[in-house]
């Protein structure tokens, strides 16, 4: 099962995937044809809007897809060298939670609210470890101060709704590390939170990335978030990947119409008296049916430069720059 | 708050509280109260944007359900185009309201699901009696059009319209009353990022075309700042700084406004050195059922001195028309 095209820096390597799923009114196809890595250590930023499949995606390396009516239906997704795709629910139980951990949006719903948070972060342990109660417990006040939770030894013994969001955001963080996971997938970790608590939680993903040695996969669909903490970025839409780059790259040098809608649609601090007041530069019309997609670019019923190619053939995702791919026939 | 500006308020809101009283036990008896909203000032000019910017919890949106009446306010006066606004007879209100119309968060829960869009937008026309039944569907038209829908949308219920869409019938139907001033809470955060550009620009113009007076309530500073003429921050249900949205920008004074500002991540290159050299707020806002004493940012402050922990701050005109409520204003 090993592949030799995967290099010694490349710690998850998607091909190919598509996860469709089968519903009464047709097939969804939620991702098509995703390609990309991401490297020992480093934070790869997956952007997109609802239902350009980035949390599919991810769910789809978990795993974790309900199927039916789900199916992850091409692909191969290798992992340290091995092909996830392959393993068997038990194998892959063993994964999860230990080498690739996942923390969600909403802490509220992804915490249980009848245990307490020191039996929730301590379940890792006793699964993966094999520790004992008292053990895990111990563990788990290391952890809650190791993400920055005042009084650990009291909070271990808390339930989830005598803490604030960003409290429980750094469980769910606790939780999602506590094996040293090599990989950590983050799906809108602070969409729910403030800024000034959004802006603690990134230091502290950037934090354990570094101390631990960590990968980080960043879904969001901020572009601020994006921009402060990843390398690299994948941009998502509808179910494909239309650019990938480095992440400055991305801001000085857009290629792909969407990508550069995104960035101009946005208000910047600031930008109102440095350029004076202008309306905000719209992305017109919406996401196409995932059901019934159109032939040709998906995006070209929005696309302001649009041309009859782009209605008939769909553009593949190459390379422009090093390092940098865009699916459009008229980049570059 | 002696300016230029004051000349024409279109609204003006004095020392405005709103306590919800806490009640438990069988006898039912009144525990405590949540301080919703504490004391706050503000006015806004004939065809001007206010900005009501703070995080949740703050009592951004109390403020905006007791202006336009949704809430009976404890204390505090609102005079609206001359007239005193709260704690008003049912049938004043009513009244009053047409002229003073809220745009909701949730474009999802603020649409009557049973209803088509004619019947929305209609029931409105009807109560308050604006047109002739016979120019109904000719108003309800000319509204669909004002909002960049199409006529033939009427027929519809809102389960057939995206987000962007619904939100442009919620601002349909207030549009309906003719008001003067909208209560915009939230309007954009429910919205994917690439729709949110697109009912920002409506608002604006429509803002323009009709010479409307805007609350603007929202989280997103960025938001804020690109529509608003002037912006307060809340924090803990008061109003800790009023200014120009360029003095809050380029010369924030309140501690609280300078750390928002930092903590915006900005969709921009270089980010993540950004994120490192950034001073950052520690903690979490605390309860508005127990608020500390003395100034309720002091628990978070950099600046902080014993005079504000015991004290309240009072405000302080920094500039005409930039008020400040802090002990030290200014001092970074």
């Amino acid at each position: 099962m090993m592949n030799q095209k995967t290099t010694e820096q490349t710690l998850l390597s998607i091909k190919n995937l598509s996860t469709y799923f089968h519903t009464p009114e047709g097939v969804i196809r939620a991702v098509e044809g995703v390609n990309f890595d991401i490297l020992k250590g480093a934070c790869l930023g997956v952007l997109g809007e609802s239902g350009c499949g980035k949390s599919v995606t991810a769910l789809s390396i978990m795993q974790l897809i309900p199927s039916p009516p789900g199916e992850i239906s091409s692909g191969s997704i290798q992992f340290a060298g091995k092909d996830l795709l392959r393993f068997s629910s038990r194998q892959m139980r063993s994964i999860r939670g230990k080498e690739i951990s996942m923390i969600f949006q909403e802490p509220m719903t992804s915490l249980n609210p009848v245990y307490t948070v020191g039996n929730q972060i301590g379940e890792t342990y006793r699964i993966h470890e094999g520790l004992d109660a008292r053990q895990a417990k111990e563990k788990s006040i290391e952890m809650l101060s190791l993400v920055g939770i005042p009084s650990p030894q009291k909070r271990v013994d808390e339930y989830p709704h005598q803490l604030s969001g960003g409290m429980r955001q750094r469980v769910m963080i606790a939780m999602a590390i506590g094996c040293q996971p090599k990989l950590l997938i983050a799906d809108e970790p602070t969409t729910a939170l403030d800024v000034t608590i959004q802006a603690q939680i990134l230091d502290l993903m950037a934090g354990l990335q570094e101390e631990m040695g960590m990968s980080i996969m960043m879904i969001t669909h901020d572009l601020g978030v994006i921009a402060e903490i990843s390398d690299k970025v994948v941009v998502m839409y509808a179910g494909q990947v239309v650019e990938q780059s480095s992440i400055d790259e991305l801001f000085k040098h857009p290629l792909h119409p969407y990508s550069r809608g995104l960035l101009n649609s946005i208000p910047k601090l600031g930008d109102k008296f440095v350029r004076g007041k202008q309306p905000l530069r719209e992305i017109s019309g919406q996401v196409p049916d995932l059901i019934n997609l159109p032939s040709g670019c998906l995006f070209a019923s929005r696309c302001p430069k649009v041309e009859k190619k782009c209605l008939e053939n769909v553009p593949q995702l190459i390379e422009i720059a090093p390092g940098h791919d865009v699916r459009c026939w008229l980049a570059g | 708050m002696a300016s230029k500006m004051t000349d024409d308020p279109m609204l003006q809101v004095e020392g405005l509280k709103m306590h919800f009283p806490i009640i438990k036990g069988v006898v039912r008896r009144q525990v405590g109260s949540v301080f919703a909203v504490d004391g706050v000032n503000f006015h806004i000019n004939k065809g001007e944007t206010l900005g009501l910017v703070g995080e949740s919890g703050c009592g951004k949106t109390t403020v905006g359900r007791c202006l336009i009446g949704l809430y009976r306010s404890t204390a505090g006066s609102i005079i609206f185009e001359g007239r005193e606004v709260i704690n008003q007879s049912r049938k004043k209100m009513v009244t009053l309201r047409r002229r003073m119309q809220m745009i909701f968060q949730d474009p999802y829960s603020s649409l009557n699901p049973r209803m088509r869009v004619r019947d929305i937008i209609g029931e409105v026309l009807k109560v308050h009696g604006l047109v002739e039944p016979k120019n109904k569907t000719q108003r309800i038209a000319e509204l669909l059009d004002q909002v960049g829908l199409k006529s033939d949308f009427a027929a519809r219920y809102p389960h057939e319209f995206s987000g962007g869409q619904r939100q442009r019938i919620g601002i349909a139907r207030a549009l309906a009353m003719e008001p003067r001033i909208l209560v915009a809470d939230e309007p954009v955060s429910a919205l994917d990022v690439s729709v949110q550009a697109q009912v920002i620009n409506l608002l604006e113009r429509l803002k323009q075309d009709l010479n409307l007076s805007m609350l603007m309530i929202s989280h997103d500073l960025s938001v804020v700042e690109h529509v608003a003429d002037r912006i307060a921050v809340m924090y803990l249900g008061k109003i800790v700084e009023t200014g120009s949205d360029r003095d809050l920008y380029n010369n924030p004074h309140h501690p609280y406004t300078h750390a928002l500002l930092e903590a915006i991540p900005q969709p921009r290159a270089g980010g993540r050195a950004r994120r490192q050299s950034r001073k950052l707020l520690g903690g979490d806002v605390p309860s508005p059922i127990d608020p500390p004493r003395g100034c309720y940012f002091h628990p978070r402050c950099p600046r902080v001195e014993d005079q504000c922990k015991r004290d309240n701050p009072p405000m302080v005109e920094v500039s005409p028309g930039h008020v400040v409520s802090c002990f030290f204003p200014g001092k970074k």
